[in-house]
């Protein structure tokens, strides 16, 4: 029971979160030329995104408690970096969301905002397809994208964590980066 | 607000980190000391069969970039006598250990194996594992030390425990002895079929063992004995001069890999006399540990010719087939299908460091993965059958015990008996790329997650979390 309930949360939220990033990308090709479907595509974004992760959460959650024994889910590797990729899935359209409801749909009128959202949205994207497919390798039916893996000698069967070496230098610059943006005051003050 | 959102991701982590802390993992004191990797994970073995109704023939090819037929030696040193090439860990470092092929065959009277292949036989707390028992412990048991007096645990089949689950097969609750002595009549029981490059092949012999409770030997002599006397602290033998024209290898030629397959390497009944601890004996003179002899009884029953050149060892075994050793050989029988599990190990290793294959059906004279091919003359066209090709792959540390546990996310088909492991992962050579990669990251990991896990996941929320810092502080430094 609780893999089918898996099953059907997690392809519904690949769904709606496939919705969501095209809405994303409708309404920054759209720009201020076509202003009501920027404004629909950015309606839909929004909506889309809050209810595909709220779905994702219910997908992990019942993935975690309601699928594998919990000694296999966190022993197994590609339980581990299906955990891995699920975070970085949450964690990315997760800050899209806040930034979208904190800023408002005045989001895509900021270049930067507007950049980095759509970084955050690609990346939750890829997360969102590489979940899916670990998630078709741990039911053993494979998945489309194994070729892929294949080809570029990628194996989930073994950690996918980063270098310690780049994951290190990154946390530095952004640490930096983020504590000298802190630091800059508007022009005005 | 964004004190606010630190403050939740704060807490997911810390749930998460949480969840991780309190689940129980296995062997979190490992011992890594017996953690090797071979840098080759995978490689081939192809194979072909032919039998007459007499006897059965095996031919097989392998690759192997050089050919490891020394084994166990002892060097002259500083007025003594050194043990080079005791069974190591991983690569012996002088290249002295032996290739060797080995097979086990069941004819469908082992649970699990069919299924599960040379699993069946590997099992937690063995020799060269993490988690090895001491020898200590197992000279104490009443049956492996007391009676068989062993001081290492080696293959054994679920069958021959008395665990309450048919897959439960715990290494200290054996059967009675009237009890194993009814399995193996029952013919519950692995034939071993066991080529040595050292032990056995230059006089002709593969060895011939069987597993049930232990791995053990067929009968009472083996085609190789120690050259070693305990109590003098010397060989039994040396090389008869008048015979080969020397008493002893030498220890560079050895490491320079100059003595070939034609040229006399090893000990035998033809080429000694007893050891002379008077002779003039140099620094770097060798003398092989093992002694070669004629084996006998059902020991004798597989004779071997393997030869290596140019990066491939090929080796034709042969045996009657009906040996008429019913409870240490399987009879294989014209129309019938085996169960039949294959392993090699190259590059000087021994014990564990070898490579598998998923369990193969082998028909007698009918169609299947493998099948045996009937000729008539005195010996096989070999060049008329085609070769069989497996995909062989480094199988670390996993064992029976670990695959029917909760830890395996296939251990409900595992235990009831319904799912091959090529069912679920493949057999290709792709496929079984993925599975030895799998089981190095478990010997390396033992499940347990890395370091390298959370400081990429925390990197990756770093990363997140400051770009958005940083783009909202710095949308706000543009617009104002």
């Amino acid at each position: 029971m609780g893999t089918i309930l898996h099953v059907l949360l997690g392809g519904t939220n690949v769904g709606i979160l496939a919705l969501a990033a095209a809405a994303v990308t409708v309404r920054l090709l759209a720009g201020k030329r076509w202003s009501s479907l920027a404004s629909g595509a950015d309606q839909i974004a929004y909506v889309a995104t809050a209810v595909g992760l709220g779905l994702a959460i219910l997908s992990g959650l019942t993935g975690f408690f309601g699928t594998w024994t919990r000694e296999a889910i966190t022993t197994t590797v590609l339980a581990q970096n299906k955990i891995l990729v699920t975070m970085a899935l949450l964690g990315s359209w997760g800050l899209f969301l806040f930034l979208r409801w904190r800023v408002g749909s005045a989001l895509w009128d900021s270049p930067i905002l507007s950049a980095w959202s759509a970084i955050l949205v690609f990346i939750g994207s890829v997360n969102t397809v590489l979940v899916g497919s670990m998630g078709g390798s741990a039911a053993l039916t494979g998945t489309i994208l194994d070729p892929l893996f294949l080809a570029l000698n990628i194996n989930r069967y073994i950690s996918l964590a980063w270098s310690p070496y780049l994951t290190g230098l990154l946390i530095l610059v952004v640490i930096a980066l983020t504590i000298y943006s802190m630091r800059l005051k508007p022009e005005s003050e | 607000m964004l004190r606010k959102s630190a403050i939740i991701l704060l807490l997911f982590f810390g749930l998460l980190a949480t969840t991780f802390s309190i689940t129980p993992v296995r062997a979190q004191e490992a011992d890594d000391s017996l953690v090797w990797i071979p840098e080759e994970l995978t490689t081939e073995l192809k194979v072909k069969v032919a039998y007459n109704g007499q006897d059965i023939l095996w031919l097989f090819e392998w690759p192997a970039e050089r050919a490891y037929f020394y084994h166990d030696i002892v060097v002259y040193q500083d007025g003594g006598w050194v043990r080079y090439g005791a069974s190591p860990v991983g690569s012996q470092e002088f290249g002295l250990y032996e290739d060797r092929l080995t097979f086990l065959v069941d004819p469908g009277t082992v649970q699990g194996f069919a299924t599960q292949g040379c699993y069946a036989a590997c099992h937690d707390q063995m020799r060269f594992l993490n988690d090895e028992l001491d020898e200590a412990t197992i000279a104490a048991h009443p049956l492996l030390g007391e009676t068989m007096g062993r001081t290492d645990l080696r293959k054994y089949l679920a069958d021959s425990r008395t665990g309450a689950e048919w897959w439960e097969a715990p290494w200290d609750e054996i059967k009675s002895p009237e009890e194993l002595k009814a399995l193996r009549e029952a013919g519950v029981f692995l034939d071993f079929w066991h080529w040595r490059a050292h032990r056995g092949n230059p006089i002709g012999y593969a060895d011939d063992q069987y597993v049930l409770e232990f791995r053990n030997n067929d009968g009472t002599r083996a085609a190789y004995a120690t050259n070693w006397d305990s109590d003098a602290g010397q060989p039994r033998f040396m090389f008869d001069p008048d015979q080969v024209g020397f008493v002893a290898l030498n220890w560079d030629r050895l490491n320079n890999f100059e003595y070939t397959q034609d040229d006399v390497y090893y000990l035998s009944t033809d080429n000694v006399v007893p050891f002379d601890p008077d002779h003039n004996w140099q620094e770097g003179d060798v003398i092989p540990r093992r002694f070669l002899q004629q084996p006998e009884g059902s020991q004798a029953s597989i004779t071997a010719d393997g030869r290596w050149a140019d990066g491939v060892w090929r080796l034709e075994l042969r045996r009657a087939m009906d040996t008429g050793f019913p409870t240490t050989d399987h009879a294989l029988i014209e129309g019938r299908t085996y169960n039949v599990g294959f392993a090699i190990h190259k590059n000087a290793t021994g014990s564990r460091w070898h490579y598998i294959s998923h369990p193969q059906k082998v028909g007698i004279g009918i169609p299947a993965a493998i099948s045996a091919v009937r000729f008539n003359d005195a010996a096989p066209d070999w060049n008329a059958i085609p070769w069989t090709t497996l995909p062989m792959y480094y199988p670390g540390q996993i064992t029976w015990d670990w695959l029917t546990s909760d830890a395996h996310p296939g251990a409900p088909e595992m235990r009831l008996d319904s799912r091959t492991c090529r069912d679920c992962h493949g057999e290709d050579s792709a496929a079984v790329w993925k599975m030895a990669q799998a089981a190095q990251h478990h010997e390396l990991h033992e499940g347990r997650l890395s370091a390298n896990w959370w400081l990429t996941l925390i990197g990756g929320f770093v990363f997140l979390f400051g770009g958005t810092i940083v783009a909202l502080n710095l949308a706000k430094y543009k617009e104002v």
